[in-house]
């Protein structure tokens, strides 16, 4: 009889493989960083067809839409822009003096920006981060902040290639941002959570409700984020604040880049 | 073209087009079914740098590493399955 005994080679394969998938990770995270501008060019153009796509089936729902119903949304939305538009009147006149003020002590009025599209945005991504198709060419630098036009900040360009930018959101997971509770003009630490949500750790006399504002600074007060929730435990020290930023980041279209 | 292929080009294009929720379970499953999966840790990698920045944990490349870990778990786990098997002729 003869017993033919099969080398164990189970374990060599799994140690080459273990080997094989630490090179392959290595090399990937040296080479791929590499290609982001290149990626954020080539897609570029993908990520904006897929956008206007995505509108244009959103556009074609509103067509199987009662007339009734469109009619009551548009006197809904009639009266909703007249109210804004005195809004924005008064806050206009609030602006100019502001930016007298600054003038006064020595401080330049905020300049309107450049506006660029946002070409990637969550939920296409887990981290809040945004792809603009604004970049060098358009004078963009790092740093530079992130706003909504006419709205809140949201971030700061962390990356600009020559016609991209990444910008990476104030709320993104761990980020750490010094903001001013408007209420008492408090300081406060914004960390960030993800999804276009904050925390913020208040002590527990501090005054804090459902909808207070958050501003950026106190110098040039930008909105940031309102307050959604306070959680308090009468145990403990301290109250946890929770705080949104006012845009639905899954569909912002446009921002605007101040230069600093 | 045979399945694999097949399956890596629709991952390339779920996470080019389609959101978190879509393409991360996708390369889970696909990292589980196929053998030595070792295309996830790119895949991963082109996810970590279309919508990550570089001051994410590991590098930047969070999603590569667990990607890696997984493969490495998966290769005695799939072993246990009857596909295992199938899949490897």
């Amino acid at each position: 009889m003869k017993t033919t005994f099969r080398k164990n080679n189970s374990s060599q394969s799994t140690s080459g493989r273990i080997l094989i998938i630490i090179a392959l990770f290595i090399v990937g995270a040296i080479v791929f960083p590499l290609t982001r501008g290149f990626l954020y060019r080539v897609l570029s153009p993908v990520w904006k067809g897929e956008n206007a796509f995505s509108r244009g089936v959103k556009n074609l729902s509103d067509f199987f839409r009662s007339k009734e119903a469109l009619i009551q949304e548009n006197e809904n939305l009639k009266a909703e822009i007249a109210a804004q538009d005195n809004l924005v009147l008064s806050c206009r006149v609030i602006e100019g003096t502001k930016d007298s003020l600054l003038s006064t002590y020595g401080r330049e009025a905020s300049d309107a920006g450049i506006a660029a599209t946002v070409i990637s945005r969550p939920p296409k991504t887990s981290y809040d981060v945004l792809v603009i198709d604004a970049g060098k060419e358009n004078n963009i630098s790092v740093g530079e902040t992130v706003s909504v036009p006419e709205g809140p900040i949201l971030g700061k360009v962390f990356e600009s290639f020559s016609n991209t930018s990444q910008v990476v959101l104030f709320t993104t997971s761990g980020e750490k941002t010094d903001a001013i509770l408007e209420r008492n003009l408090l300081p406060v630490t914004l960390v960030g959570k993800g999804g276009g949500n904050f925390e913020m750790i208040l002590p527990r006399t501090a005054e804090v409700e459902v909808g207070d504002k958050i501003l950026s600074s106190p110098i040039d007060p930008r909105l940031m984020a309102v307050v959604g929730d306070v959680e308090e435990t009468p145990t403990e020290g301290f109250k946890k604040a929770l705080a949104s930023v006012p845009v639905n980041l899954q569909t912002l279209r446009f921002v605007s880049i101040s230069h600093n | 073209m045979n399945k694999r292929s097949l399956v890596i080009m629709i991952l390339i294009l779920s996470i080019i087009l389609a959101p978190y929720w879509i393409y991360l379970p996708l390369v889970l499953i696909s990292t589980f079914f196929f053998p030595f999966f070792w295309e996830g840790i790119f895949l991963a990698l082109l996810a970590d740098t279309l919508y990550g920045f570089k001051n994410l944990p590991v590098f930047g490349f969070p999603l590569a590493l667990l990607e890696s870990i997984l493969i490495v778990i998966f290769l005695p786990i799939r072993k246990l399955f009857r596909f295992n098997a199938e899949s490897n002729l």
